[in-house]
């Protein structure tokens, strides 16, 4: 006679049936294109009309000899790293800000996360008009000043134009750094800082012997997370520079877009898309082996 | 600084409004270009605030842009997205949370996994899949794009606020006479709630926030959300109108607005939680 | 109500080296108060869950009076669990939450809230019904609990230690209310616990449990006198058993207890067949008493408590504690002299710790 199943059974088919929309959508919309994408790296298709043939690796060839992918690939790594630099940076400095008591603390916090919640196109929008050489505010006030002569023409010279991008970067994405910092600090036991007090440490002492070491462990999971997040970006780059002046700010992303429909070839961006993961992969593994040892304290 | 301890509060605090306020600048000069006339766009130099204040550009974006049209679709796309996120990721994520089966482990580690994914390697083969499945140009095909960064989002917040509710309510009602999901429906779906609204904002704000998905699958005014639609406006005039621009930047950022206002303790704590855990 | 039988009981998890419960059998009769008893990780709990249903045993079958409900899911064995935290529904009122049982059963809106208020009188939790549970008390909240419990009229009445997040005063008052409302009910009830205290003032029998395995099912009185191994017998009781090396020789006036080469007591002549052997004895603080010729035992400490004055001693290798009047001081190095009332030794075979003087 059969055995009745076991209470731990059907709760283990139940939890099956209730994963499964999820795993279904996964499979059909991240896990099936992932593939998809490095079959496609090995054809040639037209994006239009949509035929293509096979190809091999000609696409990768002729991606790795062209400089206008090399151009693209440093041009990641400065934006990445400039970006990144920043956002921790200032994200630091002003989480540590708003960590005291300030006048109506929660409207600062509330106005400081606004960039990040701002939609992209908003945030490219008025930095672009603030950067406009003609009628823009910066430029009106750095001539104002008397710091130059002449309006800059910020999106349409180097180095000026990746400087803006770095700028509004760091802008659009420094207070999910503040955000971290914040609930990190937060957590710090009150207790630390009076030790240390009575022991006789200043400010600065107790921030490097106390702080810092208590922010560490969450420092390096934000730089991984931000850095593959500024590494993918795409928004923000394409609709402020449009990866000009030339390709003096495409990055990789901009390089996989413009195959894909200016150059009509989604083969060739495919494969290039398939590089950037496979850089990207190195950073993911390494935040996964961060993220699953945090967990275990 | 000693001798008067309210001198040195004062001035730190006048420092870090400063810092706040000059951060917070775009958002102001964005409300003071819309409001104001054409004519004082071109000042030189240009003032702070608007001399007269004006809701012609409003006025204009209502009714003689696509504007409306834009606002519209990102409407249907981002409550579509958000209503099939949170359906499907609130039982997955009750399944990752409290069950116990082959492959759960597996599961957990590719929705992080996922939850770093480029947008930028996927759009081009889904791409492919829709313009073979002749879903280009359809608001249904923004929803499943969209749903490929939302859900591994919604399956780990979802998951972290269903893990801090305790299991035993779960095992009290099932004594009580509930079914395994009748539980679920009882007892855990009411205390998930404040993580579940949490989480649906969120997942609001990243669909009506979206650019490249929308840019690749759509092409026609009519099915275009408000971010490629918006930035059409732009290149594609040859006077740039910037003070349009704003007044549609103004009304983009409508519901972020709202929803901030009326979530502002829930986003930080919610946030918090997941920041903290990367 | 109903009679509850375990038999063979036995839970292995994949996950676990050793087993959680190995082969328990117990005969629980209807409407008695059995306590669960035993230190943490001894498999109580986890007999008390395969009970309600919400694990399966991977051995064994459980039967509620004629009926074997092993496989049979939690909502349809019509028992009622009372957890340690007392797990309510903390949106719901007082009321919701004690009528949700109810609710589930579909029982009419009237005859619901008749019950309700029935059960909350019983309980003086009338003025409550109204409020979340995150507005109550402890004391409160596991009245709701009981409550919530109670409405259904089950058949098994399951308690999860109950009282353990309670303060001390709350708790000796919530286990006088436990005990009187059994007495009402005569439901049957499974009480899990590691307070001996709790187990035995209010059990009518009590399981012990050591590692998953039933080390003895009695009632509290023979638990106390007649502990079937050492290690019941050094968990019951306290200040704990004292712990002796011992042998048993022949002697003139019976069989003779002799521990650190000193004769300890006479023993009754029934144990004469334990002459030979090597034994642990085991001495409750209250049956060592000082005499005029006895052992001898030099004076460590004193700690008088108020009603009675504990006395430390080192007889030979061992500690001994011992109970005294509660004016009696002496110092410390002083010698007494020590009398075992041969009636109340326990002797164990100091191998197995299994009880050897099966008698008296």
């Amino acid at each position: 006679m059969a055995r009745p199943l076991t209470i731990e059974q059907r709760d283990s088919r139940l939890g099956v049936w209730l994963i499964a929309p999820s795993v279904l959508v996964f499979l059909c919309l991240i896990a099936y294109p992932l593939v998809d994408s490095v079959w496609m790296s090995f054809r040639q298709i037209n994006t239009i009309t949509l035929d293509g043939h096979y190809v091999g690796l000609r696409n990768y060839e002729e991606i790795i000899s062209s400089p206008d992918f090399w151009r693209s690939l440093i041009n990641n790594f400065i934006w990445t790293a400039g970006a990144l630099t920043l956002q921790v940076v200032a994200g630091i400095a002003i989480g540590l800000m708003l960590h005291q008591n300030v006048w109506c603390r929660s409207l600062a916090r509330g106005l400081i996360l606004f960039p990040y919640l701002l939609p992209m196109v908003v945030a490219v929008l008025v930095w672009k008009w603030l950067f406009n050489d003609l009628y823009g505010l910066l430029n009106a006030a750095l001539v104002h000043s008397g710091l130059v002569d002449f309006p800059v023409d910020w999106l349409g010279g180097m180095p000026s134009a990746m400087i803006s991008i770095i700028i509004v970067g760091a802008w659009k994405y420094f207070p999910f750094v503040v955000l971290t910092v914040l609930a990190r600090l937060q957590s710090i036991p009150e207790q630390l800082y009076e030790a240390a007090k009575i022991d006789g440490a200043g400010p600065l002492a107790r921030f490097v012997d106390i702080t810092l070491p208590q922010l560490r462990g969450v420092l390096v999971i934000v730089v991984l997370l931000r850095a593959i997040w500024d590494f993918k970006e795409f928004d923000l780059i394409y609709m402020m520079t449009g990866g000009g002046p030339v390709i003096s700010t495409q990055t990789l992303p901009l390089l996989v877009f413009k195959h894909a429909f200016p150059l009509q070839q989604l083969g060739k961006g495919a494969a290039v898309a398939v590089i950037m993961m496979l850089i990207m992969l190195v950073f993911m593994l390494g935040y996964l082996r961060l993220y699953g040892r945090e967990q275990d304290k | 600084m000693r001798q008067h301890p309210w001198l040195g509060r004062l001035l730190w605090n006048l420092m870090v409004w400063a810092v706040v306020l000059t951060i917070a600048f775009p958002l102001f000069w964005i409300v003071s270009t819309a409001l104001r006339p054409e004519t004082e766009l071109f000042q030189r130099p240009p003032s702070l605030l608007p001399g007269t204040v004006t809701f012609e550009h409003f006025r204009r974006l209502v009714m003689d842009t696509p504007f409306p049209i834009y606002f519209r679709n990102s409407a249907i796309v981002a409550l579509g997205t958000t209503l099939m996120v949170i359906i499907v990721g609130s039982l997955g994520a009750y399944s990752l949370s409290r069950f116990r089966y082959r492959g759960r482990g597996a599961i957990a580690k590719v929705v992080l996994l996922t939850y770093l994914m480029p947008s930028v390697v996927l759009f081009l083969p889904l791409y492919l899949i829709m313009a073979e499945l002749g879903l280009v140009n359809s608001l249904f095909s923004l929803v499943l794009a969209y749903m490929t960064f939302a859900l591994p989002f919604a399956l780990w917040l979802l998951r972290s606020f269903i893990d801090a509710i305790p299991v035993e309510t779960e095992l009290a009602a099932m004594v009580d006479g509930a079914s395994r999901m009748g539980a679920f429906f009882d007892v855990v779906l009411p205390q998930a709630l404040p993580g579940i609204i949490s989480t649906a904002l969120f997942t609001f704000i990243l669909a009506w926030n979206e650019y490249l998905y929308a840019l690749v699958l759509t092409n026609r005014d009519t099915e275009k959300p408000l971010p490629p639609g918006v930035i059409t406006m732009l290149t594609s005039s040859y006077n740039i109108e910037w003070a349009l621009l704003m007044a549609a930047s103004v009304l983009m950022s409508l519901p972020l607005i709202l929803s901030f206002a009326f979530m502002q303790k829930h986003l930080t704590r919610g946030f918090g939680a997941g920041a903290v855990k990367g | 109500m109903a009679s509850v039988t375990l038999k063979h009981l036995g839970k292995n998890y994949t996950t676990a080296a050793a087993a959680a419960v190995t082969d328990l059998s117990l005969d629980i009769r209807e409407g008695e108060f059995i306590a669960l008893l035993g230190p943490s990780g001894c498999g109580k709990s986890t007999t008390l869950r395969m009970i309600a249903g919400l694990e399966t045993p991977t051995a064994g079958n459980i039967l509620f009076g004629d009926k074997d409900v092993t496989y049979e899911l939690p909502a349809d064995r019509n028992i009622a669990m009372v957890f340690q935290n007392y797990a309510l529904y903390p949106h719901m009122t007082v009321r919701e939450n004690l009528e949700y049982p109810l609710k589930k059963r579909r029982v009419p809106v009237a005859e619901r809230q008749a019950r309700s208020r029935e059960v909350s009188e019983l309980l003086q939790i009338t003025a409550l019904l109204d409020r979340r549970p995150g507005q109550l008390s402890g004391g409160q909240q596991q009245r709701v609990a009981l409550g919530r419990a109670l409405i259904r009229s089950p058949s098994v009445f399951l308690l999860d230690e109950p009282l353990s997040n309670l303060d001390a005063k709350l708790r000796s008052h919530m286990r006088t209310e436990l005990v009187q409302l059994h007495r009402r009910l005569r439901t049957t009830m499974i009480y899990v616990t590691h307070d001996q205290l709790e187990a035995m003032t209010m059990a009518d029998r009590i399981a012990i449990m050591f590692d998953g395995k039933l080390q003895q099912f009695d009632t509290p009185e023979q638990i106390y006198n007649k502990p079937c191994n050492r290690e019941v017998a050094g968990f019951i009781g306290t200040p704990m058993m004292n712990f002796l090396a011992g042998s048993v020789q022949p002697g003139a006036n019976g069989p003779e207890l002799i521990v650190a080469g000193h004769l300890a007591a006479i023993l009754p002549a029934q144990l004469n067949s334990l002459c030979g052997r090597t034994v642990t004895v085991g001495v409750r603080p209250e049956d060592v008493t000082e005499t005029a010729a006895g052992i001898a035992a030099q004076v460590v400490l004193t700690e008088p408590i108020g009603h009675e004055t504990l006395v430390s001693l080192d007889l030979g290798p061992h500690r001994v504690v011992m109970r005294h009047r509660p004016d009696f001081r002496i110092g410390a190095g002083e010698y007494m002299q020590l009398h075992f009332n041969p009636q109340k030794v326990h002797l164990f075979d100091p191998d197995t710790g299994q009880r050897v003087d099966t008698g008296t």
